[in-house]
């Protein structure tokens, strides 16, 4: 036997003294020892611990077990609740100012959240319909030219998908898109204009597109055959059936309607009108009706290239796979070869921002910022709430300290306390729903472009989610003022009645409405920088003539012919061919050698015929615009910019006339100079540039306009078009129309920041407003008796005021500072023409915040210093 | 007369502590009982037990002392109260009662008449 004395089993013991009656507790556990080591002695420890263990289980019986105050506190649970929900509606529609203040507070900033959160409902719904949607890709390229930096490309040389089918294993389909199959239906004596893509025949087993009617395993199959969508056959023949019927598109041939398919859902990446089969392209192309591209290696913007991977397979290979075939299938040309990728259907949107999209864009970043601004004006309206709520709370604490001493347990309290807020919070959603309804529509229609992705209703799935997003917030924002109010010990309460003042407690509200006056002024005043950006740069001078010039895009076209043509219309007065567009965006580049020192460098040019010059009035410095070429004779004669000139280090624009430089392999003359005019976005510096003749580059006709009817002159132009073009539509745009557009970013930009501004401010006021009304409330008494005692009404509005007017100054210096310092020195230096932050946008800003400010305390001061003293000193 | 019953095991406890006198209390009734009347009970249901006579008034108990055995708890000694006993010697009579008017014949021979 051991000598050593046994102990008890310790959990077991502690848990008996747990729930045991204290009564008998004594006489029990004394009982459970003395036969513990009874047992030890006779059975050996172990069983005895295993008694003792067993006879503690076996206490628990009614007999034995303690009262847990659970027991009592249902016995009076509904007609209590009741009173909760009484004295609840009562103290609310007492002080209903208040009440408002804070629902309407909490109902805007949930109101803003839905919004976002709408947005980022409809963006991620994209392409969600596709039942292979875990398994559907396509492929990406990116053309890559020496150092010519491009962009990738959500389209694909066609061939690829072939290839990819033949020699990648563990692909179950590949399937090609071609876009632009446009053209005027023709039916009976009806013909509409529609645009829709070429597809494969295995199209309905990657998509998940509804077909009404037809097969979908053969409706793409025959060459010439048309499925056209609901509403396009609705459109195009209302009553009749045109399953089967035969449509003819001028200059593409009879297509025979296979199927009528559902329109596809607005969540989806591409839409169309009409699908025709790939074949009919096929065939198109052999009767070169159409580009012949679908067997061109070289072809980086007709076609798309889809496909589904098998179950259960991961693709690794596939992707060096992609990288060996994109240098060796372009071995044979210099300098050029393709990066091609992989990317999921449902990362298409919200995704990376690709060229020729085949429909919708979104890239992520604008989500995940208007997402955390929407979080931050939710929180400041969350943290509004509780402030307000705490506030109340304060007055409240006779109430709380009485039903605390008449017996409440704490968790009562709590409770009543929660169903007040919760009736609050109802209120508060049902109220930022209806903001909501009213907001969005004015939101998509502000936000150009917006529509794209943000659908006008809102379908049942999205109001759940609302409701639960919102119930969320509100049982959030409730749960810390209920916790407060529990917390408040009885008899301090009692005690001090109505005497707290808020500002010597509690720094956190202080700095609540600090934060919130901050992040208003910092929106504003950047509201009102970037609308100064952006008025600057619609009065910019880009340094060329930007009125009455047409660009027409030359879409492959022979430009002599074309410009034979559109010479002969009377308001044309000037025509030129370019490469790219003046003013927007990046563009080519190719390499310049200096025959000095070796160097090659990849300058951005500009190919034109020599008349550009003139007909965008850009000032030459120096020397001559380069003459004419004949089209056999080599590339002799090029101009540059300034830049140029001092990039290569001559002193002045006439010392480099005559050098000769390597310009894509050929020894070519300046023959001039022109002025650094902004040829890339007004953001960008302006970097070296040369200009030269090579009509393989021309990308566009640009002609200058006269005269006052631009109706009949696009109609001439559209003429001359067609007698050359008579597959592809024109496509025209203005200057002066497409220079401002590349500023429309900024629009979005200043309504967004506009509109944000405004509500932060609204919430941060509506903050304001609530505790000055609470402050001049509590100290009734004070004023009272200041007033008794002699005190102007001026001197006690000054007196109460204080403290919020310090802290809206220290607001004001922070948003200002924090605004100035993130837009003087990190934003705009972006920008390379830039406006600064001047003292207007910031001081307007301050201004207007500070009106609504004083407005909010001063009224409410004002109230309560003009009161009769007696009323207020009466009230104890 | 409701609240009076004495229930098969209250019955036995009851004798039981008045078998042992003055030194019945939980342990020694518990040990006593399952010597004697080969029951395992438990100190649980022995306590249901108990706090039930009590309740009824046919047990009353005492503190004792407190010893080391018992890590330092005291005892609690129960006696039978005059009601107590009085319910048990109606509780007999009833069964002898019943005894007597049972038919000779259906007795087993082997405890006699």
């Amino acid at each position: 036997m051991a000598d050593k004395p046994q102990r008890i089993p310790g959990f077991s013991n502690r848990l008996f003294k747990w729930f045991c009656k204290e009564s008998i507790y004594g006489e029990l556990q004394g009982d459970l020892e003395e036969e513990f080591y009874q047992n030890v002695e006779q059975y050996g420890p172990v069983k005895a611990r295993n008694i003792y263990r067993n006879e503690v289980f076996k206490m628990i019986r009614p007999s034995v077990v303690r009262r847990f105050k659970n027991q009592t506190t249902r016995q009076n649970s509904i007609p209590m609740y009741i009173n909760f929900f009484k004295v609840a509606f009562r103290s609310l529609s007492k002080n209903r100012l208040f009440t408002f203040i804070n629902i309407t507070g909490l109902a805007i900033g949930m109101s803003v959240a839905l919004l976002i959160v709408n947005l980022v409902y409809d963006v991620v719904q994209f392409d969600q319909f596709h039942e292979h949607k875990d398994r559907l890709y396509r492929i990406t390229s990116t053309p890559m030219q020496a150092d010519y930096r491009s962009n990738e490309g959500a389209t694909t040389p066609m061939p690829l998908a072939e290839k990819m089918m033949d020699e990648v294993p563990g692909i179950e389909t590949v399937s090609r898109i071609r876009r632009w199959f446009t053209g005027r239906l023709k039916l009976a004596d009806n013909s509409l204009f529609a645009e829709g893509i070429y597809a494969d025949a295995n199209f309905f087993d990657l998509f998940t597109f509804e077909l009404e009617q037809g097969n979908p395993s053969s409706a793409l199959t025959n060459p010439f055959s048309i499925i056209l969508t609901r509403s396009l056959a609705e459109k195009l023949s209302p009553d009749v059936d045109l399953m089967g019927k035969l449509i003819s598109i001028p200059d593409r041939g009879e297509f025979m309607v296979t199927g009528i398919m559902a329109d596809p859902p607005s969540h989806s990446h591409f839409k169309f009108e009409m699908i025709g089969s790939f074949s009919s392209a096929e065939a198109l192309e052999q009767q070169e009706r159409i580009a012949m591209v679908s067997d061109d290696w070289n072809d980086f913007s007709h076609g798309y290239v889809y496909y589904l991977v098998e179950e259960g397979q991961n693709l690794d290979y596939l992707q060096s796979w992609l990288d060996i075939q994109g240098t060796r299938l372009y071995e044979a040309q210099e300098h050029f070869y393709a990066k091609f990728a992989t990317q999921k259907v449902s990362q298409i949107v919200p995704g990376k921002n690709l060229n020729n999209q085949l429909g919708t864009e979104m890239p992520a970043l604008p989500i995940i910022v208007l997402g955390s601004v929407a979080l931050l004006i939710l929180l400041s309206a969350c943290f509004n709430y509780t402030n307000l709520s705490i506030a109340r709370a304060l007055r409240r604490s006779k109430e709380i300290g009485i039903r605390k001493v008449v017996g409440s347990s704490k968790g009562q309290i709590f409770s009543q306390f929660t169903i007040e807020t919760i009736i609050l919070t109802l209120v508060s959603v049902g109220f930022s729903i209806l903001i909501f309804l009213v907001i969005k529509p004015l939101f998509i229609s502000s936000i150009p472009r917006i529509d794209e992705v943000m659908q006008p209703e809102n379908p049942p799935m999205l109001i759940a989610t609302f409701l639960v997003f919102a119930m969320f917030i509100g049982f959030f924002a409730g749960i810390f003022p209920a916790l407060f109010f529990s917390k408040i010990k009885p008899l301090l309460a009692l005690r001090s009645q109505s005497s707290v003042k808020l500002f010597s407690q509690v720094n956190l509200r202080k700095v609540l409405i600090v934060v919130q006056f901050s992040i208003s002024i910092f929106f504003l005043i950047t509201m009102n920088v970037v609308l100064k950006q952006y008025r600057f740069t619609m009065a910019f001078d880009m340094g060329f003539r930007e009125e009455n010039l047409v660009n027409l895009e030359l879409q492959n076209n022979d430009q002599d012919r074309l410009m034979t043509e559109l010479e002969k219309i009377p308001e044309v007065n000037g025509l030129s061919a370019s490469s790219m567009i003046l003013g927007t965006g990046y563009n080519n580049r190719l390499m310049v050698k200096n025959p000095v020192t070796n160097d090659s460098i990849g300058t951005n040019f500009i190919s034109a015929s020599p008349m550009f010059i003139k007909l965008h009035e850009i000032p030459v410095v120096a020397g001559d615009i380069y003459v004419k070429r004949e089209s056999n004779e080599k590339l002799s004669s090029v101009m540059v910019n300034e830049a140029f000139v001092k990039f290569h280090g001559y002193e002045s624009s006439e010392a480099i006339l005559g050098e000769q430089f390597f310009v894509s392999g050929s020894l070519a003359t300046i023959t001039g100079v022109i002025k650094d005019i902004n040829y890339q976005y007004i953001e960008e510096a302006i970097h070296p540039l040369v200009l030269l003749e090579s009509p393989e580059n021309y990308r566009f006709i640009n002609l200058s306009i006269q005269g006052a009817d631009l109706i009949t002159t696009v109609n001439k132009i559209e003429e001359a078009w067609a007698a050359v073009d008579k597959e592809n539509d024109l496509a025209l745009s203005f200057l002066d129309e497409q220079l401002n557009e590349t500023s429309n970013f900024l629009i979005i930009f200043t309504r967004v920041f506009g509109f944000l501004g405004f509500i932060a401010a609204s919430i941060a006021c509506l903050g304001l407003l609530g505790m000055a009304v609470f402050n001049a409330e509590t100290r009734i008494k004070e004023i009272g008796i200041r007033k008794a005692v002699g005190a102007t009404v001026s001197h006690l509005i000054m007196i109460l005021s204080k403290s919020f007017i310090k802290l809206i100054v220290l607001a004001g210096i922070l948003g200002g500072a924090l605004a100035y310092l993130l837009l003087q020195k990190l934003v705009l230096p972006e920008i390379h023409h830039h406006v600064n932050v001047g003292l207007i946008e910031v001081l307007s800003a301050l201004f207007i915040l500070f009106s609504l400010a004083l407005l909010a305390v001063g009224s409410q001061t004002w109230k309560a210093a003009s009161q009769n003293p007696v009323d207020a000193l009466r009230y104890e | 007369m409701k609240g009076t019953h004495l229930g098969e095991f209250q019955e036995i406890v009851l004798l039981t502590i008045m078998v042992l006198d003055e030194e019945a209390y939980g342990v020694s009734i518990k040990q006593e009982i399952n010597q004697k009347t080969n029951r395992n009970i438990s100190r649980g249901a022995l306590h249901t037990a108990l706090s039930r006579l009590e309740e009824k008034g046919f047990i009353k108990s005492k503190q004792g002392e407190a010893s080391p055995e018992r890590g330092g708890h005291p005892k609690r000694y129960y006696t039978v109260t005059n009601k107590g006993v009085e319910a048990l010697h109606e509780a007999r009579q009833l069964r002898e009662q019943l005894w007597s008017r049972i038919p000779k014949l259906k007795l087993h021979p082997a405890y006699g008449g």
